[in-house]
């Protein structure tokens, strides 16, 4: 059989392939699925195991106060909500001041415009290798920078300011939010940072009512700030802004309830100086029982084993799944080629060789399989945009 | 054609769409890969912190101090880009004792930021100097009335401050610069060792009788117990023209205490000291050194501090003992 012969054949398939476009589109979507999802979930599984642990392994050590180690490592470096228990931000000091390592702690409970709020020192920008692409870094209370996708999604950028969310719709007697000057915003950086706002270890504090700039209402410029007069003391009026912003002016009324060092933080990450550091280090913390140091890398591994087990039960299923509907597949272009029995008799009889007609339905096979392949690899190409830690974050 | 074409036209789909399933790139990881400047930057908030991290870094290190214009290093107020700059030291060397208030609403990075006279946190001195504005109250009741301390700031004044200060500047130098560790512990100790006989000579004279002495800045608390010396406090700063509560409050002291000496910062100019000599009063002086001397960049704190107590000696020897 000659090759333009085996051409038009291929286009007599492509013809006869498009004359039944419904029953060729539900083969090929059915094709497509079953080679796809085992593609992405295999995909995902893979790239969520790089990304966290990566993340992981660039974090060397976690200390956080006893309790659960997952909790505390998905808290501090996902800044996942979870509910950890604080220790005194003296710990992080000690720690700097051993020389051992580098302490870097963090404040994640409060959150803006549903996007986790944290508290830390500016080396931790560096220490993420995070740059300020637009504007500046943090350098004092009540500023922030933001993650790209933060950014991105509210379309802020250097100059605006942020609310940080109230604690609860029914706590009345809360503090009020704290308005953040954005100083910056940092480059994408495919981790959990882009979708933070970071400020510095006082503002956090701030929001949380450690400390506070004290307003005087009677030295606003709005003359409907005040309602009226109770025995020499101003009542304010509803004209009086509901949220706080730290403005040069009030920040140097800005003091603590207590010693800074006394203050709650929920995560210290330590960078140890060399691994002869981190041995003591772990050691001299090892044996307190009052603070818990945590292997990041190690605790992610177990998270991992457990997801790997579903992922690969998962896989399992799916390709039980997909063995199957090729088998019905099969059965269905089985059942066209008997169905189809007259038209190829026709070909027969009108001079096509027994040859022209296996290429006819193999050519047939091959478009359905390649359809169904070009549209799995577009969905596999097209999972690559989810974030790359989505497997864990929906495992917890 | 078409229908030959079309096949082709999906083939060539089909390899664009698996070669970009392949092409994901990785996650980043990328750590911070900042290079080091060859000589490590230090800022130091003061003079005294500026001679110590000097004198034991010498050239391996590039001291910075705060760009105050001529203004006393202890008005230093950064704005937020001055901060920034700040921020990137290898190493901010910082007082403590509520000296520059600033810093404790700055963001430093913690890991790089010495306060030098936390190992005395213990002996820090509630500052006589209050005007009672930490004192406040939340609530019209007065539920959560509350005042913060206000510690005495100039603690190098006393020598044995100055010197456990000098240790933890030379401490931190040697984390900095650990290829030469060596040299900087030598340093450190010849620093150190200097002090001794301030030290000593601070006890000198607190056995020595001295004569009633007023302190003109609420500044020489450190000093005044270091020597054991009592000062009166006249609650004037040198910088101001009169003290808080006006001259007649200094004369006032002056009559109830019998003071012949005024201990003042800086040398009074003709018209002050004409007014302090109608109250009988010799202004004796001893700078508060947070700055260096205008125009003499050699000399060190340690030098400068034998001065004070110098003068302050003077004053005892000219008296009886008792």
């Amino acid at each position: 059989m000659s090759s333009r012969a085996s051409l038009h054949a291929c286009g007599l398939a492509w013809k006869h392939l498009s004359f039944h476009g419904v029953r060729s589109g539900i083969l090929v979507l059915s094709l497509a699925i079953s080679i796809a999802l085992p593609l992405v979930m295999q995909s995902l599984v893979s790239r969520g195991e790089q990304a966290t642990t990566s993340r992981a392994s660039v974090t060397p050590l976690l200390l956080g106060a006893p309790g659960g180690s997952v909790d505390l490592v998905l808290g501090a470096l996902w800044f996942l909500p979870e509910e950890l228990k604080t220790l005194p931000a003296r710990e992080s000091d000690e720690i700097n001041g051993s020389g051992l390592a580098t302490a870097l702690p963090l404040s994640m409970t409060a959150r803006a415009s549903g996007y986790p709020v944290v508290g830390t020192d500016v080396a931790y920008l560096d220490f993420r290798g995070l740059d300020v692409t637009d504007g500046r870094q943090f350098a004092v209370p009540g500023e922030c920078v933001l993650g790209s996708r933060v950014a991105a999604a509210k379309g802020l950028a250097p100059g605006d300011t942020i609310l940080t969310d109230p604690e609860g719709l029914l706590d009345i007697g809360g503090g009020y939010p704290l308005r953040l000057r954005i100083t910056g915003v940092l480059a994408p950086s495919n981790t959990p940072d882009d979708g933070a706002v970071f400020c510095d270890l006082k503002t956090s504090w701030i929001i949380a009512g450690y400390g506070h700039v004290h307003v005087e209402v009677t030295e606003t410029e709005d003359p409907e700030a005040i309602m009226g007069d109770n025995d020499g003391r101003p009542i304010a009026s509803s004209a009086v802004t509901p949220y706080t912003e730290l403005t040069p002016e009030l920040l140097s009324t800005l003091h603590f309830h207590g010693e800074p060092e006394d203050l709650p933080v929920e995560a210290i990450i330590l960078v140890p100086k060399d691994a002869k550091s981190r041995t003591i280090l772990s050691g001299r913390l090892g044996l307190r029982d009052e603070v818990s140091v945590v292997y990041p890398s190690e605790v992610v591994k177990e998270v991992l084993d457990r997801v790997f087990q579903i992922g690969a039960l998962l896989a399992g299923i799916l390709v039980a799944t997909g063995v199957a509907t090729l088998g019905v597949v099969l059965l269905v272009l089985a059942l066209s080629i008997r169905l189809r029995k007259d038209e190829l008799d026709t070909l027969r009889r009108i001079g096509a060789p027994r040859s022209a007609t296996i290429t006819l339905l193999l050519a047939e096979v091959v478009m359905l399989a390649a359809l169904a392949c070009m549209i799995a690899f577009a969905a596999l190409a097209a999972s690559t945009a989810l974030p790359a830690d989505l497997v864990l974050r929906l495992a917890t | 054609m078409s229908v030959i074409r079309t096949p082709v036209i999906l083939s060539s789909l089909l390899i664009t769409c698996m070669l970009a399933a392949c092409d994901r790139s990785s996650p980043s990881t990328a750590m911070s890969t900042q290079t080091e400047p060859t000589t490590p930057k230090v800022f130091a908030i003061n003079f005294p912190l500026q001679s110590f991290a000097t004198q034991i870094g010498g050239d391996l290190i590039q001291v910075e101090v705060p760009k105050v214009d001529g203004f006393s290093a202890s008005l230093y107020n950064p704005s937020p880009e001055e901060i920034i700059t700040i921020q990137d030291a290898n190493l901010i060397l910082l007082n403590g004792a509520d000296f520059s208030p600033w810093t404790g609403r700055a963001s430093l990075p913690a890991s790089k930021t010495v306060i030098t006279s936390r190992s005395f946190k213990k002996e820090w001195l509630e500052s006589s100097h209050d005007h009672g504005d930490h004192d406040h109250q939340h609530g019209p009741e007065g539920e959560g009335v509350h005042s913060h301390a206000h510690w005495a700031a100039f603690t190098w004044l006393s020598p044995m401050n100055a010197k456990r200060q000098a240790a933890s500047v030379g401490q931190a130098l040697g984390r900095l610069l650990s290829a030469d560790a060596a040299v900087v512990e030598q340093r450190s100790k010849d620093l150190q060792g200097s002090f001794d006989p301030l030290i000593k000579q601070a006890e000198r004279i607190s056995g020595m009788t001295m004569p009633t002495l007023i302190a003109s800045e609420p500044q020489y608390q450190y000093l005044a117990k270091a020597c054991g010396v009592e000062v009166l406090e006249a609650d004037w700063h040198w910088n101001e023209p009169a003290p808080h509560a006006g001259m007649d409050s200094l004369r006032a002291l002056v009559e109830a205490s019998g003071a012949g000496h005024i201990l003042v910062p800086s040398e009074p100019s003709a018209e002050r000291s004409a007014t302090l000599k109608q109250m009988n009063l010799e202004a004796v002086v001893i700078p508060l050194l947070v700055d260096p001397r205008s125009g003499d960049s050699a000399t060190t704190f340690v030098e400068a501090l034998g001065r004070n107590l110098d003068t302050l000696e003077a004053l005892g020897s000219a008296q009886p003992t008792g």
